[in-house]
């Protein structure tokens, strides 16, 4: 009978797999073979025992098919099998390794939680800021940004504006290029009265923007053509979030009049959730563009070509090409300026671009967004680095198992399912580290929303189903590039020679990926390091900015007022609350001006007599503010020539001026300014006399020269000019914060007609203005400081294996009469070796890098040679450091143990 | 002559092959040989059938197979059944008596007889 069954069964697992066609055709033949010779022996002709043996088979070829597809099912089937139970013993395998050397696994897993961790943050945010188009707007693609390209009115630099005047926008409404046009302007507005009373988002906007968009309400409508007309009844639409936290979510606020600003409006419609029209801060209510008037008292800005406030945003129609749409708008947007092009006062070469919708890629978003973006890529780095310190630690951990994995080789594992079991190792370490990533994404992501980006309106969870998913990709990805080069050579041939020489390798050399892998880690480390330090150098350098006045322990009040109120009554008014508010225990001094630092500036036509005009100031200006008395001494500006008010002049008014040290050396060439007229508004009118020069202050952004400034006291002449009081600084001793409520109290109780003091530190309008440079600063620091650990850590176990693999040789060297001092020369030459290479080529990538980071930095050059100085002596010194303990073990081997270990 | 073939059902093919090889290990063409023998040839089977059975039940884990020698040195594909196979070949011929029984006592029984 049959010979040895089931050897075949046997070599079948192993060596091949046999094919079922094959085999279903032998058995066939077989079948035949036997059928015809049985009919043959009964006597039948070849040719009848033939034809018989057919005929009683059935149709051939039809179950032969059958047969096959049988076949074939159980084939796959059985293949499935086995690969599952390869995957679940490889698996079990995998885990007991990882269990074996828990100091191995968690290194590997912390290392890549780290990088992966990181990466899940910033995509979190890059998600909302960069990827996602605005909510509810259909077919994003297609809705555009109209943006003038020109000199900025504010800065006097070439660049893209986005902002533009009503009558600019009435102008595209005439692109043929566009199915509909839209504008809207943000601003800032008092909602409801009283102790009710808070300060809210309103965003005005033109009716056309809804059906633009392609937003439908969550409830009631949204405001049409007619009531988005002038003088129309006042209607607003709430946005989800203000109705869910102000109104609790009911139905009963359609039809309800709220007071806004100094109008009234009534409710007609709710946003959907997270609806925020195009931009990225949150927005409370939407309101008709015409109600503008309202809140600004008169309709000036509608015709006005100078009133900078509206954004205009357009949807290209099915056929038009953008080129086409941008000249068509260009030439429309020209055409309406004509008059003021010809006399001189508009730029003919202005463009109109299309923008992005998403707001972070336009022209005006913010720098935290923009710090936001190289902190991608700084990310993307740091799992760089955690990759190639894994695929070292796992190639280490390779050649440590070259035995093991030698016997394995030699037992009849395929080389293929050797690179699986290893990858598949590297994958589940990737895996665990993408967990505890995920953990540090969140709260990664809290941070990043509270302290970095707190202007971006952001909805759910940090870890949302995208970032999710992100992750996921990501950890598995990791674990296939840190673990596909260790992998392929773990299954390398050379481990049976390896077998051969007792796995001491004793004359390997170091490999030269552990080298390339190291060199990455130095370079990429000195980059994130180079970054860092930039930062910390440019928040260090604003801190230390000397602003003129003292932000810390200022608290600043605005009060919003109702119905008609002269200049006259509004100083009276101010004059009154600055005297209760000096009432108060914990206030030092209250005072009053035109102008609030840090919140825009207001300037004048001026002229010095006895010269043609005022030389140009490198910075802007010169800005001034009407102030009352000691108000200069409540910011805590100080006089450096001259005199202050008087208390007369500072009481009642008069026509003279302290002006800023920069203003006076610009324009007199210093203290020749004192007795100096300066004409203001009227080139003929009064003159105001220069009595004091004071110290130069920064009251608008940080970047960029200090503008000129000057200062005229509160009183009649000045509010002939028409710059009354706008705000109330008190300044504190002690904790400023906890006099807010008290100050707010203390104003609304002055005067029912004071509808609502908006009350805040000074210090918290001077923070924005540091954000972006705390961000990076942060974030670089946090990332370079983990980049070098891991860097060290590699190198330490990368040199510290070095030396136990080369144990041999360094006895040998030893007992040939090497002293210490030399073995440890040797290691440490190896690693000053990789490290200095490392460092060169991270601050070649780095300095090629730099110019772009400029414009995000603060008075600090991108190649500052201190920071990328001392970041090069960080890195080699700390490498030294990890590679001290493998130098001192090599420096300790003994002759006789090392050479005994044969 | 044909009209007396038994038209046979999928589950009997299953059953007489299952119970072929309750011997002991065969062949394809054994098991045909072994049918056609066993039952004078009643049974006019297509011999593709029975392979379609064999396959199919080594498909179900009923059989088992194994390349071997045949009697003339030949290479074939033994089949076996499995412990799976017998428990339901045991199963499944204990419901057969069962219905053969009920359904000789139906035609035993008065007026249960069919003229034509």
């Amino acid at each position: 009978m049959k010979a040895f069954p089931g050897l075949r069964q046997f070599f079948r697992l192993g060596a091949f797999r046999a094919d079922p066609k094959e085999d279903l055709d032998a058995e066939l033949d077989f079948h035949f073979g036997e059928t015809q010779r049985e009919f043959l022996e009964s006597g039948m002709s070849p040719a009848e025992a033939r034809e018989e043996a057919l005929r009683r088979f059935g149709d051939l070829s039809s179950y032969r098919r059958k047969l096959a597809a049988i076949d074939r099912k159980q084939a796959t089937r059985t293949r499935r099998k086995e690969r599952f139970s390869n995957l679940r013993q490889d698996l079990g395998y995998a885990l007991r390794g990882m269990r074996r050397n828990p100091g191995f696994t968690l290194g590997v897993v912390l290392t890549l939680a780290l990088g992966i961790g990181a990466n899940a943050t910033m995509f979190g945010v890059v998600d909302r800021i960069l990827l996602t188009p605005p909510a509810h707007v259909e077919a994003p693609d297609e809705v555009v940004r109209l943006q003038v390209h020109r000199m900025s009115p504010f800065t006097g630099q070439p660049g893209i504006m986005a902002y533009q005047t009503f009558s600019d926008y009435r102008d595209f409404l005439e692109a043929g290029s566009f199915e509909a046009v839209a504008a809207f302007g943000d601003q800032d507005v008092i909602l409801g009265r009283g102790e009710e009373a808070e300060r809210i988002r309103a965003q005005y906007s033109t009716a056309s923007i809804f059906p633009l968009l392609g937003v439908r309400p969550a409830l009631g409508r949204f405001f049409d053509e007619e009531e988005a007309e002038p003088g129309a009844p006042g209607v607003v639409v709430l946005g989800h979030g203000l109705w869910q936290r102000r109104y609790g979510g009911s139905r009963d606020v359609l039809g309800k009049v709220l007071a806004i600003g100094d109008g009234t409006f009534t409710v007609i419609g709710v946003t959907p959730p997270r609806f925020n029209g195009v931009d990225l801060a949150p927005v409370d209510l939407f309101l008709p563009v015409h109600a503008f008037t309202v809140f600004l008292g008169d309709d000036r800005w509608v015709e006005n070509r100078g009133f900078y406030w509206l954004q205009a945003i357009g949807r290209l129609g099915p056929h038009s090409s953008p080129v086409a749409a941008a000249e068509e708008v260009t030439a429309l947007h020209l055409n309406g300026r004509r008059e003021l092009i010809d006399g001189g006062r508009y730029s003919e070469d202005a463009r109109i671009v299309l923008g992005s919708v998403k707001a972070a890629l336009g022209p005006d978003a913010p720098d935290e967004v923009r710090v936001s973006r190289w902190l991608v890529g700084v990310t993307v780095i740091v799992l760089l680095i955690a990759c190639a310190n894994v695929a070292n630690l796992l190639l280490a951990r390779g050649a440590r198992r070259q035995r093991e994995l030698g016997i394995r080789v030699a037992m009849g594992i395929s080389r293929r399912r050797l690179v699986g079991q290893l990858l598949l190792e590297s994958i589940l370490l990737a895996g665990l580290g993408g967990a505890v990533g995920l953990a540090l994404g969140y709260g990664g992501g809290h941070l990043m929303r509270s302290t970095f980006l707190p202007q971006v309106a952001w909805f759910g969870s940090p870890i949302s189903t995208r970032v999710l998913l992100f992750t996921l990709v990501l950890a598995g990805s990791t674990g296939l590039l840190a673990g596909i080069a260790p992998a392929l050579k773990g299954s390398h041939g050379r481990i049976v020679q390896s077998l051969r020489d007792g796995g001491r390798g004793g004359t390997t050399r170091r490999s030269r990926s552990q080298t390339f892998l190291l060199l990455t880690q130095a370079a990429l480390s000195v980059i994130l390091l180079a970054g860092a330090g930039l930062f910390v150098r440019s928040l260090a350098r604003a801190h230390s900015l000397d602003l003129g006045i003292e932000p810390e322990g200022l608290v600043v009040a605005e009060l919003e007022l109702d119905g008609e109120w002269e200049p006259e009554a509004v100083l009276d008014l101010s004059r009154r609350a600055a005297e209760r508010l000096e009432t108060l225990p914990g206030v030092q001094g209250a005072s009053f001006a035109s102008g609030i630092p840090f919140r825009g500036m207001m300037a004048f036509d001026v002229w010095a007599q006895g010269m043609d005009s005022l030389p140009v100031a490198r910075g802007l200006g010169p800005f001034f503010t009407t102030v009352s008395p000691d108000h200069l001494e409540t910011l805590g500006i100080e006089l450096r020539a001259g005199r202050m008010f008087t208390a007369p002049e500072a009481a009642t008014g008069a026509r003279v001026t302290l002006v800023t040290e920069n203003m006076a050396q610009g324009t007199w060439g210093g203290e020749a300014a004192l007795g100096q007229c300066l004409l203001i508004q009227d080139r003929e009118g009064p003159c105001w006399e220069v009595v004091g020069i004071v110290e130069n202050s920064n009251l608008t952004r940080l970047t960029g020269e200090t503008p000129w400034q000057h200062y005229l006291p509160l009183g009649a002449p000045a509010l002939e000019l028409g710059a009354g009081p706008r705000a109330l600084f008190i300044r504190t001793r002690g904790d400023a914060s906890s006099l807010l409520a008290p100050v707010r109290r203390e104003l609304q109780s002055l005067d029912s007609r004071i509808r609502f003091a908006y009350v805040r530190l000074q210090q918290d309008l001077v923070d924005p203005e540091l954000r972006s440079w705390k961000l990076g600063a942060t974030m670089f620091s946090l990332f370079g400081i983990l980049a070098l650990v891991v860097a060290s850590v590699g190198l330490y176990s990368v040199l510290a294996f070095n030396v136990t693999r080369r144990v041999r040789e360094l006895g040998v060297r030893s007992a040939v009469g090497a002293s210490r001092g030399h073995l440890v020369g040797m290691v440490l030459r190896e690693a000053t070796g990789v490290l200095g290479l490392g460092v060169l080529l991270g601050l070649i990538l780095a300095t090629s890098a730099a110019s772009n980071l400029g414009p995000l930095l603060f008075e600090t050059s991108p190649r500052d040679p201190m920071v990328l100085a001392s970041v090069s002596l960080l890195l080699l010194l700390v490498g030294l450091v990890a590679s001290a303990i493998p130098a001192w073990t090599a420096s300790r081997v003994d002759p006789m143990t090392a050479l005994r270990t044969e | 002559m044909k009209d007396d073939n038994l038209n046979l059902i999928q589950g009997t093919l299953d059953i007489l092959v299952l119970t072929a090889l309750a011997g002991g290990p065969r062949h394809g063409y054994a098991v045909a040989r072994w049918i056609r023998e066993t039952t004078d040839d009643a049974l006019q089977v297509d011999e593709g059938a029975l392979y379609t059975a064999l396959h199919r039940l080594e498909k179900r884990k009923w059989l088992g197979s194994d390349w071997g020698l045949s009697e003339n040195n030949r290479r074939a594909k033994y089949y076996s059944i499995t412990v799976t196979g017998r428990k339901h070949l045991d199963a499944s011929s204990r419901s057969w008596s069962r219905y053969a029984e009920a359904v000789f006592k139906v035609l035993g029984a008065p007026g249960g007889e069919v003229t034509s």
